[in-house]
């Protein structure tokens, strides 16, 4: 596996800034864990405050000398993309090994999501070229033309989430570089490693001038420079409902304003109706909360199941459940890796002691154990069922592998209304034939994605995003393109 | 004795030629007034005055034209009565349909392209786009920034053909966007229903339209319609008619270059599945076979009903026309259809009953037997109505047992007679609705969500309903596939068509 890391292509103890690689100014390292084992499997340098201003100074050069913008034609930005895209794929084995090895994400899970990445720089390489204002001959004075103009919003920092480190990068940074933005990146202290091969593929492609893009190594010391910069002029955000508060005010706390977009996580609930197909939902269900471990922000983690199919439908969940084959990350037979680390692991095993022991629910499927071997960080699948819907572990976010059934409902009407007050709203399921029921579920339920008869299913050209605490802003689609433009508009008098 | 004129650069006179063509009540078969047989020469005319006031008109501001169009929306509004009154008089339709649905209908359309012509849709110019462009030839050595503007202007001067299924709707449908756009327009409606096309002539000149904007002249398909395809200086072609007539106009205006929009027929399939909701069910059923006396080219004239429930959907289908549905006199306001339009008409309906009876189709006429007004039912359907004798009035017709390549079963008959047949699987239905020459509506009935969804994309059709039917989104395209048409109305469909592309693209620097 350490094969793995010294045969890169290029040296992780250094971070690319300005389009050269350099180590921390002060030569301070971390060392990153493989969470399968508990091994460490590489050091990379943390930048320091100063390494941050670098990078942001460099972004911002890049941005205002035209680099990017003016001298690039959205054509030729669009054609930097869809090299960076070929060049991912032709490298995707030694993307999708590296990503496994630093996530413990099954082997079979990273290849779609190669497929995922790839596709998105691809997606995004089209809007490039198409950024139009509007024109509008203003109604009452014939000679007085007026038009809009569409400008990239500047330079833009993310800060980026642990759970999908290559995937979400190409979320953030495909529709900001396709919009002419300049950025600085900070992956998830865990996991930086796909970013920094990412960096390299990005520079080797000889199409991004130095400074528009950028990656800055860390935690919270760096991630507050970043978010508190007056010269970076957006940040996007992936993370905790805490931190992504305290993200927003930082960017109203210094002597200029930063623009955000912030996904914050969520509760999301599947409603499972009397003509469901109860085998198929049962699989739908499971895998839209075990999947990626349940460290997946739209995980299906609270269900609501019809009383008149509650008895038939329960053994159906344990069984799927059950069912998940737990293993090491490189057999193509394993379906669920472990958590991403120790800390992650403990917090896990706390909700499901909170749940067994403080909301006194009854388990349907997993261990008093739960945990799975000494070595590395995995949870057995977990199903809590009869779960009083205002228990902890059916209304806080725990990131794991652990579904809370809902005690039976009768009326959907009632479980709509309760469900789009909720403290979240990112996403929600609903598994029926009946036409009504979904008409009315998709069109009264306040969330950013709802899936009908199916679950996770995400699509480039689809925006995702939240209301209330899950945050706002949409990645993904139109929208998140457009997130990454300003408008301007300039009136004309041409009679003068 | 009355006779209507031509409107044309603001003033009403006869035809040049002073012949004029007898116009009948559907309800009595009686002459009831007189319409210009107008010929080339008053074309001529009306295209000179239009052709004069395009350049004024298209460079009015979008303001002005905006403000009226909600005075003509206004003065409709205050007229509906008697424009409504009108309508079903020369048309043969319920008065009370047409002054509180029809009459609304027209001023909404002018409402409508009032406000996408100042808050939205299309207007003056429309995107631009700044973009580098590299060298390419000795012309252009040096790499450079492009502006590109592109500007939505009026076309020009059209013609505008309409039919007498829904006389005032259809000519307003089209001039509204057509003189929102800017362009300009000469209308010849029907000869079969010319009242309220008259009528809004005066509304149109009180509302402050300048003369020649809209020019309206009155006369025959061949004797007016003709030459105003033909013409040389009439650059769009606005068509909404039959097919057969719609071919002919296709074949008149090719080799000039002309934009031809056309909305043609469609024989409208509904599909019943086991699992809808059988009362709402057939009584849609029921108003898609004989609202307006089933001359709608959305009408469900073929109905298909899987076998589960095929029985009794024709048993209620049954009793209920006998119950609910009279038909007679226009003006009483029990009557849910009237006559057909004209004794032309009655007789081609008339000859397809009689074809399907050949055939040894099972044809019935549900005839209401609480109506006093029915005093007889002829063998292929006529029925007599006591004080309108002479009137053309067919009987709700029911026709089931017939094959599916049956005439009747894939030709537009136009009138109150539908075809009910029975299918099997979801295959067989999606198979039976697309065996036709036309695609111009159609509508899907199941409360299965994904049946529903899997149907109603698999059908060949312009607009397709999923347990409703005449939902009509006045901002949704609306126009047919195969032998249905060419084209694509309302909303901004509607404007593009009077509308002209043309890009300005500037240098900004090198």
């Amino acid at each position: 596996m350490s094969s793995i890391i010294s045969s890169l292509p290029f040296d992780p103890t250094l971070t690319y800034i300005n389009g050269e690689w350099v180590g921390s100014s002060n030569s301070q390292t971390s060392s990153i864990k493989n969470p399968a084992t508990g091994q460490v499997i590489a050091t990379v340098s943390e930048s320091t405050t100063s390494d941050l201003d670098a990078a942001v100074q460099a972004a911002h050069e890049a941005f205002y000398s035209g680099a990017w913008v003016n001298t690039y034609s959205g054509a030729q930005r669009r054609d930097a993309l869809l090299a960076l895209a070929t060049s991912i794929e032709a490298n995707r084995q030694a993307l999708e090994h590296l990503e496994s090895l630093n996530t413990g994400k099954p082997i079979r899970d990273v290849r779609v999501e190669l497929d995922d990445t790839i596709d998105l720089f691809r997606h995004f390489a089209g809007y490039a070229d198409k950024v139009e204002g509007r024109h509008i001959a203003a109604q009452t004075n014939a000679g007085l033309e007026g038009y809009t103009v569409k400008v990239p919003v500047g330079v833009v920092g993310f800060i980026n989430a642990f759970n999908y480190p290559l995937c979400l990068l190409a979320w953030k940074v495909a529709p900001a570089l396709a919009a002419g933005c300049t950025v600085v990146f900070k992956p998830g202290p865990q996991t930086p490693l796909t970013t920094l091969f990412f960096a390299h593929l990005l520079h080797s492609t000889g199409r991004f001038p130095a400074g528009v893009f950028n990656v800055v190594l860390g935690g919270v010391a760096v991630g507050q420079a970043l978010v508190d910069h007056d010269l970076v002029d957006k940040i996007g955000f992936t993370g905790s409902v805490a931190t992504g508060k305290h993200v927003i005010r930082s960017t109203a706390s210094t002597a200029r304003v930063r623009a955000t977009s912030v996904e914050l996580g969520g509760k999301s609930p599947g409603v499972v109706m009397p003509d469901a197909d109860l085998q198929r939902t049962a699989e739908l269900v499971i895998s839209g909360c075990m999947n990626n471990t349940g460290m997946n922000c739209n995980a299906l983690t609270r269900l609501w199941v019809h009383r008149s199919i509650y008895a038939e439908f329960l053994p159906l969940l344990k069984a799927a459940a059950e069912k998940i084959v737990l293993g090491v990350p490189q057999s193509e037979d394993t379906e669920m890796g472990p958590l991403i680390d120790r800390r992650q692991m403990d917090r896990v095993l706390e909700y499901i002691r909170i749940g067994i022991e403080e909301d006194k629910a009854q388990l349907l499927t997993g261990d008093s154990s739960h945990r799975v071997g000494q070595e590395g960080y995995w949870v057995r699948p977990t199903v809590f069922q009869n779960v009083d819907p205002q228990a902890r572990i059916a209304t806080e976010e725990i990131f794991g592998p652990v579904l809370s059934v809902l005690q039976p409902f009768d009326s959907l009407d009632n479980v709509i209304e309760i469900e789009r007050k909720s403290e979240f709203g990112l996403a929600a399921g609903i598994f029926t034939r009946n036409h009504g029921d979904i008409a009315r579920f998709t069109r009264r339920m306040r969330c950013g994605t709802i899936w009908v008869n199916n679950y996770n299913a995400l699509y480039s050209y689809l925006p995702f995003g939240g209301f209330r605490n899950s945050g706002f802003g949409r990645e993904l689609g139109y929208e998140s393109f457009d997130g990454y433009l300003a408008t301007k508009a300039i009136i004309d008098d041409i009679t003068y | 004795d009355v006779h209507i004129q031509n409107y044309i650069n603001g003033e009403w006179a006869p035809p040049t030629n002073g012949l004029f063509l007898d116009k009948y009540n559907p309800a009595t078969g009686q002459v009831i007034l007189q319409i210009p047989d107008s010929a080339s020469a008053d074309v001529d005319n009306a295209v000179k005055a239009v052709k004069a006031a395009f350049p004024l008109w298209s460079k009015t501001p979008v303001s002005e034209r905006a403000a009226i169009l909600l005075r003509i929306a206004d003065l409709i509004d205050e007229n509906s009565s008697i424009l409504g009154t009108f309508e079903s008089l020369d048309q043969g339709k319920p008065v009370f349909s047409a002054i509180h649905f029809e009459m609304p209908m027209c001023a909404a359309s002018f409402r409508q392209f009032a406000k996408l012509i100042t808050d939205g849709g299309i207007k003056e110019s429309e995107s631009r786009l700044e973009s580098m462009i590299t060298p390419t030839s000795i012309t252009q050595p040096k790499a450079s920034i492009t502006e590109s503007v592109t500007q939505h202007i009026a076309a020009g001067v059209a013609g505008l053909i309409t039919p007498w299924n829904f006389p005032l709707p259809m000519v307003c449908f089209k001039i509204a966007p057509c003189i929102a756009a800017g362009s300009t327009c000469v209308v010849k409606p029907t000869e079969l229903s010319s009242i309220t096309s008259f009528l809004l002539s005066h509304i149109l000149h009180a509302a402050g339209v300048p003369k020649g904007v809209v020019n309206i002249i009155f006369g025959s398909g061949l004797g007016a319609g003709e030459p105003l395809v033909k013409h040389k200086d009439v650059k769009l072609i606005s068509f909404t008619g039959g097919s057969a007539t719609g071919a002919r106009i296709g074949a008149l205006a090719s080799g000039q270059f002309k934009r031809v929009s056309l909305e043609l027929g469609g024989k409208n399939p509904a599909v019943f599945f086991d699992d809808c909701n059988i009362d709402h069910a057939v009584t849609t059923g029921i108003r898609g076979a004989y609202k307006n006396q089933g001359e709608i080219c959305l009408c469900a004239s073929r109905q298909y009903v899987q076998h589960g429930i095929y029985e009794k959907f024709v048993e209620m289908f049954r009793q209920k026309v006998r119950s609910d549905i009279f038909v007679g006199n226009p003006l009483d306001p029990k009557t849910f259809y009237g006559p057909v339009i004209s004794q032309q008409h009655m007789d081609k309906v008339l000859g397809y009953i009689r074809l399907a009876q050949e055939e040894g189709a099972t044809v019935e006429f549900l005839v209401n037997p609480s109506d006093t007004a029915v005093k007889g039912v002829s063998s292929d359907g006529r029925l007599t109505i006591e004080g309108h004798e002479g009137g053309y009035f067919i009987a709700p017709t029911l026709i089931t047992n017939i094959k599916q390549s049956s005439r009747v079963m894939q030709e537009e008959i136009f009138g109150p007679v539908v075809c009910i047949l029975p299918f099997g699987t979801e295959e067989e239905a999606v198979e039976l609705a697309n065996d036709t020459d036309y695609g111009l509506s159609a509508s899907v009935w199941t409360l299965d969500h994904g049946k529903l969804d899997r149907v109603m994309r698999q059908i060949n059709a312009g607009l397709v309903w999923g347990n409703n039917w005449l939902n009509i989104d006045q901002d949704m395209p609306f126009g047919g596939m195969g032998c249905s048409g060419n084209c694509r109305e309302n909303g901004k469909y509607s404007l593009e068509f009077y509308t002209e592309v043309k890009t300005l693209s500037r240098h900004v620097f090198d």
